[in-house]
């Protein structure tokens, strides 16, 4: 009996967890450096929202499996590029202007998750309120995230000291010899598959890919070949973590998970926020 | 043999010819100066000449290949460029900033060896921030930052240095200590350098050749001995100029 609550219950959940925090984690670095801003984070930009809202396209389309899962990649992609575009100014990316799209694009795909729930059967509801506020209790064995998170992190890694590199600016970059193009392609398709993934396993958990990598540059990991392994481990961490008091706080109630990273995230992005604000006024 | 050669080169910006038909050699060794105007396209034609803008016309060599037709990491092993502003969005200490000098001479899955460091070290050392490596960048002032940006292309160690206002936010003292610190360089290891000033004394004192440009897409360029005078610099900035001399050195100043 207690073996099989192990294998079957607690392990599976555990398993989606950690791969969750880590995918999550290792997208919010990788748009990070990407973006060159701290504030970035699958799930307030908006890519987490783009991509619910193509699984659940697909699953209103009456596909599954494989299907779920490009649609969620199509959603996050067309949502970063949507927030990209709109959000650039001349140069780099303004903070305010950055955050401000990404939180309306948010908002839209919310608005349109919310719609799509409303026209679902009722018998669905509760297992789909997943896609809003994020629960790794409610899916099956994570193989997805078992295969994708460590491919991600050995690619990003490969690109590694180029994102240190990439950090000090598009212009530094090049002059490094960096080729900056084909590394933002090749960042921006890792964050866009590994925020879908996330979101096809549990939802759209919110704020670890902002939390982590900032907490891991606050202990003095600021080199990408360290900080990338490190979001991993971290976010999948944290995440297991959240999840397991999320799990034990309100017993037998269990909370959604994301609304726990919310309690932990919104403090910490409002002080990042007014941090980016102070700094530039000095 | 030239290091870095233009040949027929136009670059406009907006409505702006920064030059036209440009025909420009640089060879080892020389210490040019770009003078000109505000909005004459100064860091437009540096840029250029990095390979990371395209001219509208011409072709540039460097070491006579072709600068379009070269990978990004070829050419940053024998070309460095200080850009004009750099900005951190991330906490980075000096010496973190510095060593990314290194990144075109590594392979790719490679780490910093103790020579790279050394050489980080060394140019920390050469523009006086050997106290500074484990502060964080962003404590630092606007000519202090200037200098680790200069320590960061001393650590890239290429045999041609674009250099865009290498001068800016710098006081009188570093200014004059930055700007020796290049020529020795250039003197002592062959090193090319490639400057936009805004200067003419610091100019005339520190390069060998010089580049003016009038805007409208006319320049000239030549040895600075033969193209620094009162009347070609009062047409270059359109402004009335007055020679001061003392002790056998002159130096102009704006009347």
């Amino acid at each position: 009996m207690a073996q099989s609550i192990i294998l079957e219950l607690r392990l599976p959940r555990a398993l989606t967890a950690f791969c969750v925090g880590g995918l999550l984690a290792l997208a919010g670095t990788l748009m990070q450096v990407l973006l060159r801003n701290p504030l970035a984070d699958p799930y307030v930009l908006g890519t987490s929202g783009g991509a619910a809202v193509g699984a659940l396209g697909a699953i209103l389309l009456g596909l599954g499996g494989v299907w779920m899962m490009t649609g969620a990649m199509a959603g996050a992609l067309f949502s970063i590029m949507l927030v990209f575009g709109l959000a650039h100014g001349t140069g780099d990316w303004s903070p305010p202007r950055l955050i401000l799209t990404g939180i309306v694009v948010a908002a839209g795909w919310g608005a349109l998750i919310a719609f799509i729930l409303t026209i679902s059967p009722d018998r669905d509801l509760r297992g789909m309120l997943f896609w809003l506020m994020g629960d790794v209790g409610d899916t099956h064995w994570p193989h997805a995230g078992l295969i994708v998170l460590p491919l991600a992190l050995a690619a990003a890694t490969l690109v590694a000291r180029q994102l240190n590199v990439l950090a000090h600016g598009e212009v530094q970059a090049t002059a490094l010899g960096v080729s900056v193009n084909a590394l933002r392609v090749t960042i921006y398709g890792l964050a866009s598959l590994t925020t879908a993934i996330a979101v096809t396993l549990a939802g759209s958990v919110g704020f670890v890919g902002l939390v982590v990598p900032h907490m891991l540059r606050l202990m003095g990991a600021r080199d990408h070949r360290i900080l990338l392994p490190g979001a991993v481990i971290g976010g999948g961490t944290l995440l297991l973590l959240a999840d397991t008091a999320a799990r034990t706080l309100f017993a037998p109630r269990q909370l959604p998970v994301g609304i726990l990273t919310a309690f932990i995230g919104v403090p910490m992005f409002l002080y990042l926020l007014y941090k980016t604000r102070s700094g530039e006024n000095t | 043999m030239s290091l870095l050669r233009a040949t027929g080169l136009t670059v406009g910006i907006g409505n702006v010819t920064v030059c036209n038909a440009l025909d420009l050699e640089i060879k080892a060794g020389q210490r040019w100066a770009i003078l000109g105007r505000n909005g004459s396209g100064k860091t437009t034609l540096l840029l250029t000449l990095a390979g990371l803008r395209l001219a509208n016309k011409g072709t540039i060599e460097l070491d006579q290949q072709s600068l379009s037709r070269m990978p990004r990491r070829d050419i940053a092993k024998r070309l460095g460029l200080l850009p004009q502003d750099n900005r951190d969005s991330f906490p980075v200490t000096v010496l973190e900033t510095a060593l990314i000098g290194r990144h075109p001479h590594l392979s790719p899955w490679a780490w910093e060896s103790h020579n790279d460091y050394a050489m980080a070290h060394a140019a920390l050392t050469d523009v006086g921030l050997a106290e500074f490596e484990s502060r964080e960048v962003s404590t630092l002032s606007g000519g202090e930052r200037r200098r680790l940006a200069l320590a960061t292309l001393l650590t890239q160690n290429p045999d041609l240095m674009l250099l865009d206002e290498p001068t800016n936010h710098l006081d009188l003292h570093h200014q004059i200590q930055v700007l020796s610190l290049l020529a020795d360089k250039s003197k002592s290891s062959n090193k090319t350098l490639l400057m936009v000033l805004h200067d003419p004394n610091l100019a005339t004192r520190f390069a060998s050749h010089c580049l003016l440009l009038f805007g409208h897409g006319e320049t000239l360029a030549g040895p600075c001995s033969e193209l620094l005078n009162e009347s070609s610099l009062e047409r270059l900035y359109g402004h009335p100029l007055v020679t001061v001399t003392n002790k056998g050195t002159s130096a102009w100043l704006p009347g």
